[in-house]
């Protein structure tokens, strides 16, 4: 019994031996094969080559540009007519900003600024030319860039910078590129939302929607240094804020130049319902048409009872804590700018506390101001969602108001 | 006779195709029908305009180089280049002096792809020569999403110029005076010219008519105030199917607090 069984497994193992190596062949033959890498050819003209070295740094000149921040080391940088580097100054103002772009060519960075390209089995080295005038107000040495500032062209383009740059080891040849300011402002999505507070949970209050409307919002409030380039652009250099410690803080304009500035850029003052839309998270971020629409009262906790604010209002002795901090910057709290920490659902900044904001509001005018800043203490009615003075339009030493834009693109 | 022609293709600098082809922006003023890849033989001893070539100079102005072929028959083919800003029409120079001209040539066709327009030629000798445009649309293909910037929305966050300038004219420099209608909407929802609101001189105002995109002018936004357009609420928070004529239902506008909406036609403005 045994010894017949011996004889019936043998040729079974061959069998299922020989499918396998049958099939393993037949994969063998079917597998993706690596493939040699397409070798593009060097082109024979040094223009065309010059193109194609540029057109490969494309990837590179936008981390630059819009990822400074990645570029400053610990020990900061070295540019002070530029940048007057602080700790006190969040990463995101590196990005976009042409000073920075200045301070990188000039060699605030690294010793050797230079872009690297590996193409063709030879290593290219890209700079900026420094062929812009200076802004003798600014610096005495050649600008890397140059605001651009134009409704009348062809492209949908009305504010960018223009740069030129060079590969070191292809001379005789420039290439002028015109970079947009892509960190400034981010998008609010299309649903229903509400403005302001309402008396009862039954009450739906004011609501609105902006379905086809392409609405983007500041992310952060208006700078002295993006002032100085609007007043650059329209050559007012007497007014410009010559104190570099002062150009990343929020400009402090009256609510007419407030306006003005926006408008120069095809822009406008933001409104108090694209507050409140862009600080109160939805509910439902899937659902755009909810059946009721939700206000919470601070942009990171619904109930205010909960957060830091509803304690200090019953405990006038509520010691801040460093968290409370970051997420609204309150009497008591360091200052600091461009903070991220407390971004509103949508990517906006700047929300309860900082400075108090101007906007704009057609439904109840005489509410145009959110209140709320780091003049205030923490336990201050004014720090809640949907909460609005009054501002006269002129600065006060005692309540600076910073402001922000937005804009509605029309295709 | 060959190192005549190449005497004259490197004489006037036409060797090869202009360094600024290689950032082109788009093609427009296309021959109504000649087809992609075609010689292009009729109508002999006759001036035709192919295409432009359009593209953003070192000013910033959007420029474009026209090209003309004169069909080769008794006489030799010629093409002649002209550039001129985006607003002409590339027909009147059909007959007056190209810019840059290649002669004595004895055919021509050209080819398009969404990334590059090539344009082959041959002279007398029918020795071929082939010219590339590289072409970077502007044309933005994002769609609004979270996080997006208006000027990734717009077009690209790079945009690479010519190295080229042509003299600024009064006539590239159109903006829009205050006041101006710069979409015009019909009363019918229907987009009667597309928007020119990115040339107002300062910002633009919409007054809402019930339609998904209402009509807009340039001028500061002001809204809801008396005598002004009221503002634009939308038409989808009201959860309902509604015609959104001002006669019939105006919740797709507001005024301010004490002020009430009076239509005129299917807008509404604020008393």
């Amino acid at each position: 019994m045994k010894r017949h069984s011996d004889k019936s497994i043998i040729p079974k193992i061959v069998l299922i031996l020989g499918t396998l190596s049958i099939l393993g062949i037949i994969l063998l033959f079917i597998r993706p094969r690596p493939t040699a890498p397409i070798r593009t050819k060097r082109p024979e003209t040094l223009d065309k080559l010059f193109t194609q070295v540029i057109t490969a740094a494309k990837s590179q000149i936008l981390v630059l540009w819009e990822e400074g921040d990645r570029f400053i080391k610990k020990s900061g940088v070295n540019c002070p007519e530029e940048i007057l580097h602080d700790q006190s100054v969040g990463r995101s103002y590196y990005q976009c900003n042409p000073h920075f772009w200045q301070c990188f060519w000039q060699g605030g960075i690294k010793t050797n600024p230079e872009l690297e390209i590996d193409l063709f089995g030879q290593t290219f080295h890209i700079v900026a030319r420094p062929s812009f005038p200076m802004i003798e107000a600014l610096s005495k040495v050649p600008r890397t860039y140059e605001a651009f500032r134009e409704t009348s062209t062809q492209l949908n383009v009305s504010h960018g910078y223009v740069v030129e740059l060079e590969v070191k080891e292809i001379p005789g040849f420039v290439q002028p590129l015109l970079l947009t300011d892509t960190c400034r402002d981010t998008y609010l999505p299309q649903r229903i939302y509400g403005l302001g507070k309402t008396s009862d949970a039954r009450d739906e209050g004011f609501i609105w929607d902006n379905f086809e409307r392409q609405i983007f919002i500041d992310r952060f409030y208006v700078t002295n240094r993006q002032v100085n380039e609007w007043r650059i652009l329209k050559k007012e250099y007497n007014k410009l804020q010559l104190d570099r410690k002062s150009w990343y803080a929020p400009a402090l304009l009256s609510l007419k130049e407030q306006r003005d500035y926006c408008h120069f850029f095809g822009k406008r003052l933001l409104e108090a319902k694209l507050f409140d839309a862009a600080s109160m998270a939805p509910a439902d971020l899937n659902n755009p048409l909810p059946a009721k629409v939700s206000r919470p009262s601070t942009p990171w906790q619904r109930d205010l009872s909960k957060t830091f604010f509803g304690v200090a209002r019953i405990n006038p002795d509520y010691q801040l804590t460093p968290l409370d901090c970051q997420l609204a910057q309150v009497q008591g709290c360091p200052e600091k700018f461009f903070t991220t920490d407390s971004s509103s659902w949508m990517g906006m900044n700047y929300l309860l506390g900082f400075y108090s904001e101007s906007v704009l509001n057609f439904f109840e005018p005489d509410k145009n101001l959110k209140v709320s800043s780091r003049f205030h203490d923490p336990g201050s009615h004014w720090h809640e969602l949907g909460v609005y003075g009054n501002w006269e339009g002129e600065q006060r030493k005692d309540l600076p108001v910073a402001f922000r834009c937005y804009e509605e693109v029309v295709k | 006779m060959k190192l005549l022609i190449l005497f004259l293709l490197i004489s006037s600098g036409l060797a090869k195709e202009p360094l600024h082809w290689a950032h082109i922006i788009d093609v427009s003023d296309k021959h109504e029908f000649y087809k992609s890849g075609e010689i292009i033989s009729r109508p002999r001893d006759a001036w035709q305009s192919l295409f432009s070539l359009v593209y953003v100079d070192r000013n910033l102005s959007t420029i474009k180089d026209c090209l003309f072929y004169l069909v080769p028959g008794e006489l030799p083919g010629v093409v002649k280049i002209k550039t001129i800003y985006v607003e002409e029409k590339c027909d009147d120079y059909l007959l007056k002096p190209g810019d840059k001209e290649i002669r004595n040539l004895s055919s021509l066709q050209f080819s398009f792809s969404l990334e590059k327009l090539k344009l082959t030629f041959s002279g007398a000798d029918f020795k071929t020569q082939t010219w590339e445009a590289i072409i970077h649309s502007l044309k933005s293909s994002s769609s609004a999403q979270q996080n997006l910037s208006s000027a990734e929305f717009k077009g690209p966050k790079l945009i690479y110029l010519a190295p080229v300038i042509l003299p600024k004219k009064e006539k590239n420099k159109i903006v829009l005076k205050d006041n101006s209608l710069c979409h015009d909407i019909n009363d019918d929802c229907q987009e009667v010219t597309p928007s020119s609101c990115g040339r107002c001189k300062s910002s633009w105002y919409e007054t809402p008519n019930g339609c998904p995109i209402g009509p807009k002018f340039c001028g500061i936004h002001v809204c809801g105030e008396k005598g002004r357009p009221a503002c634009r609420r939308g038409m989808k928070w009201q959860r309902k199917e509604s015609d959104y004529d001002c006669r019939t239902d105006s919740t797709f506008a507001y005024c301010r607090k004490g002020l009430r909406i009076e239509c005129e036609g299917r807008k509404a403005y604020c008393r």
